[in-house]
């Protein structure tokens, strides 16, 4: 699927021009008062010849992104993202307003970073039949910020899926599956049930309860809450495939939120995705 | 020969009589549907949190001008993200609501660049401020409107009876 073009649309018009020669970029990024960049293979660079990006432009992105509507948005935006058609996502940032003591929304938008997700078939193919040889273990993705986790959940879910394995997705941001109007962006497989735009930890629970899934698939273990559902999860005998952000096994064994999971063996595979001068590889560790 | 010319005078006067009392009666009209429209519309972004196209479209169903007004707006609102919506709810208010006056058209051109871009709170406040000032023309040209017709209507009248003895 090619979402350039989408992602391009929700420019201001008269910096589309410069913005589509970079048909791989993975971001395009837009700050107040300096103009775009794009993030190619983890690099950020400037698009040439392009203006300084306007408040004005901003609120016109936004308001592409949300179909003149953001109103219809006002709980994503809370988070500071907005899903857009295709699975391209919008992080939003700015002055935040606050009601009692907590995020209620953005007032005046400072930049956006508009992700352009991708579709890479055949990625995970190198560990795949690792992981399934002896029927499928709890796997953990660890990569860094924007490092590709994303991408290789999604295609792992798909080659469950294709598999005959039912899993259940937790895409709390929308980004794995990008579904719009019920349907996912991306080929998620057969056997694939997405619940999203709700919280993880409650998500889980409930498409354990609901879904009776052989796999529970779950973006980003980033709160208590995550790893107590993914716990309760693996209590229950759901296999767990979850990410998290992490260089590599060793950093993730020194983040206290997730010596809990270590300790008490819940996973037992590592896929590590690396980057090399943009270019991914996937690596299988086991998690002792 | 005379006779038909000031017969014709007559005629014109009258009818420029009668089309500025249709123009008093429209603007009571625009002003008091679309007053209802906007309530509609506040209904819908505000309560139901409908996205702003349909809202439009929603409103489409109502009379006249207004409309006229949020039927071209609809028609429109797929080019939402080529031009700002601020721009079509302009264009869209300047070409149909031609009966309003100035203040009047300022204030509802005005709601365009608040409608969709900001939380719901805000496009209340706002469209609750655009239906004060249309509420208030309205309370203001309605009791009168009636008399305002005829008073038009007669002035045309008498005047083209004027110039047609004057002329003969």
């Amino acid at each position: 699927m090619d979402n350039h073009s989408p992602a391009i649309w929700l420019l201001p018009p008269d910096l589309r021009q410069y913005a589509e020669a970079f048909s791989g970029a993975e971001e395009i990024r837009l700050r107040q008062g300096r103009p775009p960049g794009v993030l190619l293979g983890g690099q950020e660079r400037p698009v040439p010849g392009c203006r300084a990006v306007t408040g004005y432009d901003l609120d016109g992105v936004l308001e592409r992104a949300t179909g003149a509507s953001v109103h219809t948005a006002r709980d994503s935006v809370r988070s500071g993202f907005v899903s857009v058609k295709g699975g391209i996502r919008l992080g939003l940032c700015g002055s935040v307003i606050t009601r009692l003591d907590r995020p209620d929304g953005i007032r005046r938008l400072s930049s956006v970073a508009i992700r352009i997700p991708r579709e890479a078939r055949g990625c995970c193919d190198g560990v795949f039949p690792a992981l399934f040889r002896e029927g499928f273990a709890n796997t953990l993705i660890l990569s860094p910020p924007g490092g590709g986790k994303t991408t290789c959940l999604r295609e792992l879910t798909r080659l469950l899926s294709e598999s005959g394995v039912r899993v259940s997705l937790c895409d709390d941001r929308g980004e794995v599956a990008g579904i719009w109007n019920g349907e996912s962006q991306f080929d998620l497989g057969p056997h694939t049930d997405v619940m999203s735009d709700a919280p993880k930890a409650e998500t889980a629970l409930m498409l354990l309860r609901c879904m009776n899934p052989q796999v529970l698939a779950m973006d980003e273990i980033t709160a208590p809450g995550d790893v107590q559902a993914a716990e309760e999860a693996v209590g229950c005998g759901v296999r767990l495939l979850a990410t998290a952000h992490a260089e590599n096994v060793a950093e993730f064994r020194t983040r206290p939120l997730y010596r809990r999971l270590l300790r008490d063996g819940v996973f037992k595979n590592a896929v590590v995705v690396e980057n090399h001068a943009g270019a991914r590889s996937y690596r299988l560790e086991a998690l002792p | 020969m005379k006779l038909l010319g000031g017969l014709l005078v007559f005629l014109a006067c009258a009818g420029s009589g009668v089309w500025r009392a249709a123009l008093i009666r429209r603007r009571v009209r625009t002003l008091g549907t679309l007053d209802a429209a906007l309530a509609l519309l506040r209904g819908e972004i505000c309560d139901r949190l409908t996205p702003l196209p349909e809202a439009v479209a929603a409103a489409g169903g109502a009379a006249g001008e207004t409309g006229a007004f949020f039927s071209a707006l609809s028609a429109v609102s797929a080019q939402i993200g080529d031009e700002p919506f601020s721009t079509l709810w302009q264009t869209a208010a300047e070409k149909n609501l031609c009966s309003l006056r100035t203040e009047e058209l300022a204030a509802a051109a005005a709601l365009g660049g608040v409608l969709g871009r900001y939380d719901a709170e805000s496009q209340r406040k706002a469209i609750d401020a655009c239906r004060d000032k249309l509420t208030a023309a309205y309370a203001l040209a309605a009791p009168d409107a009636r008399s305002a017709m005829r008073a038009a209507a007669g002035a045309g009248a008498a005047v083209g009876l004027i110039l047609t003895i004057t002329l003969l």
